[in-house]
């Protein structure tokens, strides 16, 4: 009951959004990751870590945890609502 | 940009040791503690962080039940720490700037410039005795003073500029050119060659010759002279018959040479005296030739260079000329050669060409041997100056 309700909510928003013609990532909270090349990626709108070893990064959003596999990663910068990693990505998975 | 604002503000890096780094991450992260370039390990990291929030990671330490440890201190704060422990090395250093700024308000060079007839050492005594000498505090220096003075004590400088660049001081002088007044001088009309005198206009001065005279080169025509108010030139206009004889001979068999187009090239390199053969040969391969030698010293002081000789072979042919060819020819030459002697204007009365015998045992039969005459009509007067001397009638050329 209360996911369905979770989801009408974001549903609701999304239209919303659509109908104001606002940038979905301000309006509805969710990450923006951007890649550059193989060797940094940025997340903002992230929601902390939860796992962090050299060969794999999972942070949680408001979305669900994204999974960033790779090779020597590290945090290069990392504020409240904005993360940059470093080292050579080879997989991201992403929340359904 | 940003490493180097961290520079400036000073960051530590640390070693985190505990089971739970995330969890300490994200809670120094919600705390605002500004931490980066987060490197794992197992179960520790180093990370950089700023001295400020060190303190703050403090509390939160407890919580994961992490230990910390400060593995190295980088930036411009610790290095001002560091030094303000070494208190005689930074003294030193300030007391270094500080001579130095206080012996560069001296005048420590005085440049002069400009000057060719005056004495420099005449000048920097008298800029001395006006109060520029080294070392003197630049203030001091009154440029418009030592300029006066300068120009009021050396009578020969015509202007003075004093400009101050730093410890160093440019005079930069101009001398006054003096006009050499001639009183005694008087002007001259001369022949300009040998000649018999046809026409005579005198405007001013005294005439030696008269029309029909004739004259050596050099000879006076007309004179100047001396009066109470100063002297008359000589002025005025002389046309005579000038006569330019010229010889010319030439053969009526000639040879010439005619290029076959074949040639051959030899280059020798050339140190002081000693010429080494570097390439083809020494003497010509051709019997008959001409050889065009081009020499290139491109460091001429140490007498080293290279000399490049190109062989043309040439064959020999004879030609035989009619006698109107030979002396089209040689009277081309000559007027070639008297062209520039004849003066501007001069009309040309006469010209005659004889052939002299060539049945005379003494010369070698074929020879054709002329003689040129050409008589014209020119201003033969120039100008030139006699210098006076004292208690001596007439004139001396200088």
């Amino acid at each position: 009951m209360a996911l369905s309700a979770k989801r009408e909510k974001g549903e609701l928003q999304r239209r919303l959004g659509d109908f104001l013609d606002l940038p979905r990532d301000v309006f509805l909270d969710l990450p923006k990751i951007t890649l550059l090349g193989n060797m940094q990626l940025y997340i903002e709108n992230h929601a902390g870590i939860i796992e962090y070893s050299p060969g794999i990064i999972r942070i949680s959003s408001s979305r669900g945890e994204i999974m960033i596999t790779g090779q020597d990663l590290f945090i290069e910068t990392i504020l409240l609502d904005e993360i940059s990693i470093i080292g050579k990505i080879e997989g991201i998975s992403l929340p359904n | 940009m940003s490493k180097t604002w961290n520079y400036l503000r000073g960051y530590v890096i640390i070693k985190i040791e505990g089971n739970n780094l995330e969890k300490l991450i994200n809670l120094s992260i919600n705390r605002g503690i500004d931490i980066w370039d987060i490197k794992r390990a197992d179960n520790l990291f180093v990370a950089k962080i700023r001295t400020s929030g060190l303190a703050k990671l403090h509390p939160l330490l407890r919580k994961t039940k992490s230990s910390v440890r400060i593995l190295c201190k980088v930036g411009l704060p610790f290095i001002c720490f560091r030094l303000g422990k070494r208190k005689g090395l930074v003294l030193a250093g300030i007391m270094f700037l500080a001579i130095l700024y206080f012996l560069s308000s001296f005048v420590w060079f005085i440049e002069i410039e400009g000057n060719q007839k005056v004495d420099t050492a005449l000048i920097k005594e008298v800029a001395e005795q006006n109060g520029l000498y080294p070392p003197v505090w630049r203030k001091k220096v009154d440029k418009q003073k030592i300029e006066n003075a300068l120009t009021n004590k050396i009578p020969q400088l015509a202007w003075v500029g004093i400009n101050i660049y730093g410890t160093k001081v440019n005079i930069q002088v101009e001398e006054k050119t003096l006009v050499k007044i001639e009183k005694d001088r008087v002007e001259c009309l001369v022949a300009k060659s040998d000649a018999l005198i046809k026409q005579m206009l005198v405007i001013s001065g005294q005439p030696l010759v008269k029309e029909g005279d004739t004259v050596k080169k050099g000879q006076i025509l007309i004179t100047g002279f001396l009066t109470s108010e100063g002297t008359t030139p000589a002025k005025g206009k002389i046309k005579g018959r000038v006569w330019y004889d010229l010889y010319r001979e030439a053969y009526l068999k000639q040879d010439y040479q005619v290029p076959t187009g074949k040639f051959a090239k030899a280059l020798w390199v050339r140190a002081g005296d000693k010429h080494f053969l570097l390439r083809g040969s020494s003497s010509s391969p051709f019997a008959h030739f001409t050889q065009e030698v081009k020499k290139f010293q491109p460091f001429s002081q140490y007498q080293l260079g290279w000399i490049s000789v190109t062989y043309h072979e040439v064959r020999k042919k004879q030609k035989q000329f009619t006698l109107s060819e030979i002396e089209k020819k040689l009277r081309a030459q000559a007027w070639q050669s008297v062209a520039r002697k004849i003066g501007k204007g001069a009309k040309i009365v006469q010209e005659r060409i004889v052939f002299l015998p060539d049945n005379s045992e003494a010369i070698i039969p074929g020879l054709v041997r002329l003689k040129i005459e050409i008589e014209t009509l020119e201003d033969i007067g120039r100008i030139e100056n006699f210098y006076l001397q004292e208690n001596r009638k007439g004139s001396q050329k200088k």
